[in-house]
């Protein structure tokens, strides 16, 4: 008979772990006793996971890292300083950056993407401090890259807390996405023009907006309680 | 929709796993429970078999999964309407934890409203009462056991009734009986005066604590009818004459200023007057009484008073004026047409100002079971009454088994004179107490 030390329940006999408190069981059968005693908890999915996701980062970062050796080269070889290669080479630092932490930092996935930011905007300062002449570190990318937070990461909060995931999902990304090409259209034309010109961004939200409305349409239509006697019943 | 308007679109379906949703409303005992529960006040109720070896969890299981599609009523989450709450139906599996912290704890938000707790040879089942009543709780918790017993290859004997795993649910188990029974143009009762309220301080929370005590049956029995009274008439007169006690041990101050009027609720399980086999609540109260501001009373004063009071007040007439009462203002044109919001806030009122002020504690007596053959696998059953309020502060449930009754004191406050006392006059009355482990 094996009685779990935890809930004292009696258990069957090819049971790996209590159903009820999940305690494993292991069977040292030596002198004709069987004894039980509490393991810890392995995780071996959570374990898998990680090694997957180092496994992911080494290949991004041998990318990467080729790509900012090649354009490097191939900027230096052609005009003997570095000058359209800044823009991959930067693209390619804040890539490695947020692929580092998330591989790493074992965190919720907020605080990584908050740290991803922190760190970001610093590399963008490094640049900025040797490259003074680069206006766009500052006036362009910088901005972009807090509108990109600002919009993900609420993005990423309100999709966790959603409970019925569905078209509501896709919903909220198409809004993610307008909200990111209207912000980017008026930081590039403040960049460029001096004043707030929306232009491409206006076309790309007239076309998503009426999908957004078409998806949570649907979404609601086909939610459970959209039984309207069930909500109203006196 | 049925008679009761109760919504259940397919009972067949849902007993055959189909996972049609249904939704069903609250039943008029159930209304209060939303409004007024919290982490303190959780409306839940537990049943406990104390087996006499430890469950084995293979069985359980298998019975539990037998059962899955048995009780789709009880299978439902209170969500917000706009007026009011209702019950509905969300396919999960009965949820099965090991029993580990204090008993009657509150639900999760999202979480089904029953729960099967198991810990070495005690099998517990816990209700919120927004479910059902201790009547049919332990409908659930006899079927549990039965086929428990069934997959620990244990005959179970026919004469033994219960609901059956693999039969369908019918329509009646899933009826609003308070509605099904209203009848209209009923006068109400009248109103009852407030009533004393034991003087202790509270526990800091968590308050909630239950004393286990295994009482003799046949001792108690002979008692009773040494007096010619029901055993609930005997523990409700105890009960009284206990908080009369408790009432003359207070200074002079202390008892001017409490009220004189002591009366207790004692539910009656309506089941058994009117035909209904519903398996929600269906339970009334009849509050047996004493006024101090006549004098003290002798314990066979107080025990020819419940006595008689009781007998008078579970006449169905009597009932059918209370159940009117409580639908009819349910009914009420301005209260059913209130948002919830601001039905919450009324209800919360109404329960804390007209509800268990009105009374000094609360017993419930679940009768005597039995399951014939299979009767000396169990040990005992422990009723744990939900936690009271902060009025009450003290209440008793009462299940008898075999040779034994066990009486279980749900208490929130820092003091345990209640039970002391109570448990002191049936020891000089010849009763042996024995307090057990909970």
């Amino acid at each position: 008979m094996v009685i779990c030390r935890e809930c004292g329940v009696e258990l069957e006999d090819d049971m790996i772990n209590c159903p009820l408190c999940e305690t494993p069981l292991t069977r040292n059968i030596g002198n004709g006793n069987i004894t039980q005693k509490k393991i810890t908890r392995s995780k071996p999915e959570v374990e898998r996971k990680y090694a997957l996701q180092r496994v992911l980062w080494q290949v991004t970062s041998v990318l990467l890292l080729s790509g900012i050796v090649s354009t490097l080269i191939i900027d230096l070889s052609v005009h003997g300083e570095v000058i359209w290669s800044v823009y991959p080479v930067s693209i390619c630092m804040l890539c490695f950056s947020y692929a580092s932490i998330l591989s790493f930092w074992r965190s919720k996935l907020v605080y990584q993407l908050l740290a991803g930011w922190v760190i970001s905007t610093f590399i963008l300062l490094a640049f900025d401090f040797y490259m003074p002449y680069s206006k766009w570190l500052i006036h362009l990318s910088l901005p972009i890259l807090c509108a990109l937070n600002v919009v993900v990461i609420p993005l990423i909060v309100i999709l966790y807390k959603v409970k019925r995931k569905g078209l509501n999902v896709l919903a909220l990304i198409f809004v993610a996405i307008t909200l990111i090409c209207l912000i980017i259209d008026g930081i590039v034309s403040v960049y460029f023009l001096g004043a707030i010109k929306l232009q491409w961004s206006i076309i790309v939200a007239a076309c998503l907006l009426p999908v957004v409305a078409a998806l949570l349409f649907m979404y609601l239509r086909t939610r459970d309680n959209a039984d309207l006697q069930k909500i109203f019943h006196t | 929709m049925t008679a009761d308007n109760t919504f259940v679109r397919d009972t067949k379906s849902a007993r055959n796993g189909s996972r049609e949703k249904f939704w069903m409303r609250l039943d008029n005992a159930a209304k209060i429970y939303p409004a007024v529960q919290d982490e303190e006040l959780t409306a839940v109720f537990r049943l406990t078999c104390v087996l006499k070896k430890p469950v084995k969890i293979g069985p359980l299981l298998k019975a539990i999964e037998l059962l899955e599609n048995r009780f789709p009523y009880y299978k439902v989450k209170p969500k917000k309407g706009f007026f009011w709450y209702y019950l509905e139906f969300h396919d999960e599996p009965i949820p099965l934890k090991p029993d580990m912290a204090i008993p009657c704890r509150a639900f999760a938000k999202d979480d089904l409203i029953f729960r099967v707790l198991v810990r070495e040879n005690r099998l517990s089942v816990e209700f919120s009462h927004i479910l059902t009543d201790g009547g049919g709780g332990f409908e659930f918790l006899k079927s549990l056991l039965l086929t428990y017993f069934d997959k620990c290859c244990i005959s179970v004997p026919d004469h033994v009734t219960a609901l059956k795993p693999d039969e369908d649910p019918s329509r009646e188990e899933f009826e609003d009986a308070f509605s099904a029974h209203f009848q209209e143009n009923i006068p109400s009762p009248k109103k009852k005066p407030k009533s004393f309220h034991l003087p202790f301080a509270l526990n800091n929370p968590p308050r909630f604590n239950v004393l286990v005590a295994k009482l003799s049956l046949a001792d108690i029995s002979a008692k009773s009818k040494m007096y010619k009274v029901t055993i609930t008439a005997y523990l409700v007169a105890v009960y009284l004459h206990s908080l009369q006690s408790i009432y003359n041990r207070l200074s002079g101050f202390k008892r001017r200023r409490e009220r004189k009027i002591f009366r207790v609720q004692v539910p009656v399980n309506l089941r058994k007057i009117y035909p209904s086999k519903t398996m929600r609540n269906f339970s009334l109260f009849v509050t047996p009484e004493i006024d101090l501001a006549l004098g003290q009373y002798s314990f066979e004063e107080i025990i020819k008073t419940v006595h008689h009071i009781m007998q008078l007040e579970t006449d169905k007439k009597l009932i059918n004026k209370i159940i009117a009462r409580n639908v009819g203002a349910e009914r009420n044109i301005w209260l059913k047409n209130t948002p919830l919001f601001i039905k919450s806030l009324i209800l919360n009122l109404t329960y804390s100002i007209a509800g268990t002020s009105r009374y000094s504690g609360v017993i419930t007596n679940l009768g005597k079971v039995t399951f014939g053959e299979v009767d000396n696998l169990i040990d005992h059953f422990v009723f744990v009454p939900p936690p009271p309020n902060k009025a009450l502060k003290v209440n008793c449930g009462v299940l008898g088994f075999d040779n034994n009754l066990v009486i279980a004191f749900g208490n929130i406050t820092q003091s345990k004179e209640f039970e002391r006392e109570f448990f002191r006059f049936l020891v000089s009355q010849g009763i042996s107490v024995k307090i057990l482990k909970n």
